[in-house]
């Protein structure tokens, strides 16, 4: 049993440690409009995309759909998280970021670098969805 | 009789696995490995072992005191066992569409398919609620058949030989294997959210089970597969991920206006809600079958 334990922790460290060192990892694959819009619509069931901001480092995307609809994407190690936005969304415009709060605290903020007029324009209509 | 582990046995041929698929992998192979992923995985593996040390007690006497009502002995010829790991592998069967098609199961199960990844450290993402959600309920009818110990022995070949299907490393083994065996092809399937692929493909060890069940769905090479859960996690905390599920179970359950409500949240599909506000599998396979059928109505550009 102590031995079974033994091996199964270090083969976990082995197989973990391996996978970072060698790289393996890869960043999550560049993400334009067009993947944008097709990750919303393949993530979310009848989002139609009409609108989308890119964050500019790279750090996600909100895509506008119809129906007042929202999607929310950050990246997830070498992947890309998606989460449809419902009202009430909280938002703060930090200079020429956009942070949305998705409502699922393991989600996390999603920080947008999309420049302050963009940021200011889409946080009103964040704030308008949710009243 | 004293039967191996074969659980136990196959450890060292997992570690051994992994190693040469991550090697695979960064020298050009098809797959890939997140790190933080692959350690999510494996702390839940872990984790699911120490669960199964914990309950596994209760199962086998809950087996062996079934057994004493047992309506046949067939004794331990090698032919009983071969119907046997036949008879698990499509209790196997059951206890799988269960626990896609009833919340309670699959907020034990989706723990398994919360990946957005697909190797073999995926296989052994395994959950650490199986006995919480009753899983070994679908297994308790061959106890009225078949030895315990053989019963446990088949369920284990079962697990084991699940460990290899988890991998692009390999494409389509040849037809007449993937016309009976679940294969790497098939899985991919299973552990795919794209609409079309949806609930299909339950099977261990044999797809026959699928294909005589109506829940079969080749790979198509021009769908590739996008692995995870319709909701993405989007976090690599090991106890969200054992959770998560229970804790929705949990907060929907709370908040139902009615009492039939409360149970339709535990026992109805995953995305059932009693407002209808949320997608189960058959309203995003709906939504998606409107949309190709848009798409191909369109004139073309």
């Amino acid at each position: 049993m102590l031995a079974q334990t033994l091996i199964s922790v270090g083969g976990i460290a082995l197989v973990v440690l391996l996978a970072r060192w060698l790289g393996v990892r890869r960043p999550a694959a560049g993400l334009d409009a067009k993947a944008a819009v097709d990750l919303a619509e393949f993530t979310l069931a009848g989002f139609v995309a009409d609108d989308v901001a890119l964050g500019a480092d790279g750090g996600g995307a909100i895509v506008s759909g119809q129906g007042g609809r929202f999607a929310l994407i950050k990246p997830h190690g070498s992947h890309w998280a998606v989460r449809g936005i419902a009202a009430p969304v909280a938002v703060t415009v930090e200079s020429d970021d956009l942070i949305v709060d998705g409502g699922d605290p393991m989600f996390g903020l999603v920080r947008l670098r999309i420049g302050a007029e963009a940021a200011e324009t889409l946080a009103a209509r964040l704030r308008a969805q949710a009243g | 009789m004293q039967l191996p582990d074969p659980v136990a046995l196959a450890i060292p041929a997992f570690i051994l696995l992994m190693v040469a698929e991550v090697l695979w992998v960064r020298f050009g192979g098809r797959g890939e490995y997140e790190w933080r992923d692959t350690a999510t995985s494996l702390v839940m593996g872990f984790g699911s072992t120490i669960a199964g040390l914990i309950t596994g007690g209760a199962v086998v006497a809950a087996a062996y005191w079934l057994h004493q009502f047992a309506i046949v002995d067939l004794g331990w010829h090698w032919w009983v066992f071969a119907l046997c790991i036949l008879a698990d592998d499509l209790a196997y069967y059951v206890f799988h569409r269960s626990a896609h098609r009833v919340r309670w199961f699959w907020a034990a199960h989706v723990i398994h398919h919360s990946s957005q990844h697909y190797n073999l450290s995926t296989a052994l993402r395994q959950t650490w609620t199986g006995f919480f959600a009753l899983a070994f309920i679908f297994r308790m009818p061959l106890f009225l058949v078949f030895d315990p110990a053989m019963v446990l022995f088949a369920s284990a070949i079962n697990l084991v030989y699940q460990f290899w299907i988890h991998t692009e490393v390999v494409g389509r083994m040849p037809r007449w294997f993937e016309a009976v065996m679940n294969t790497p092809s098939h899985h991919r399937v299973h552990h795919a959210t794209n609409p079309r692929y949806l609930d299909k493909n339950y099977a261990g060890m044999f797809i026959i089970w699928d294909k005589m069940f109506g829940t079969f769905e080749p790979e198509r090479d021009d769908e590739p597969c996008r692995y995870g859960i319709v909701k993405n996690l989007g976090s690599f905390n090991v106890l969200w991920t054992a959770f998560h599920e229970w804790i929705g179970i949990a907060r929907d359950v709370w908040h139902a206006p009615t009492w039939r409500a409360r149970w339709n949240y535990m026992v109805k599909p995953p995305g059932w809600s009693h407002d209808g506000s949320r997608d189960t599998s058959e309203t995003i396979k709906a939504r998606w079958a409107e949309r190709q059928a848009r798409l191909a109505a369109e004139p073309a550009e």
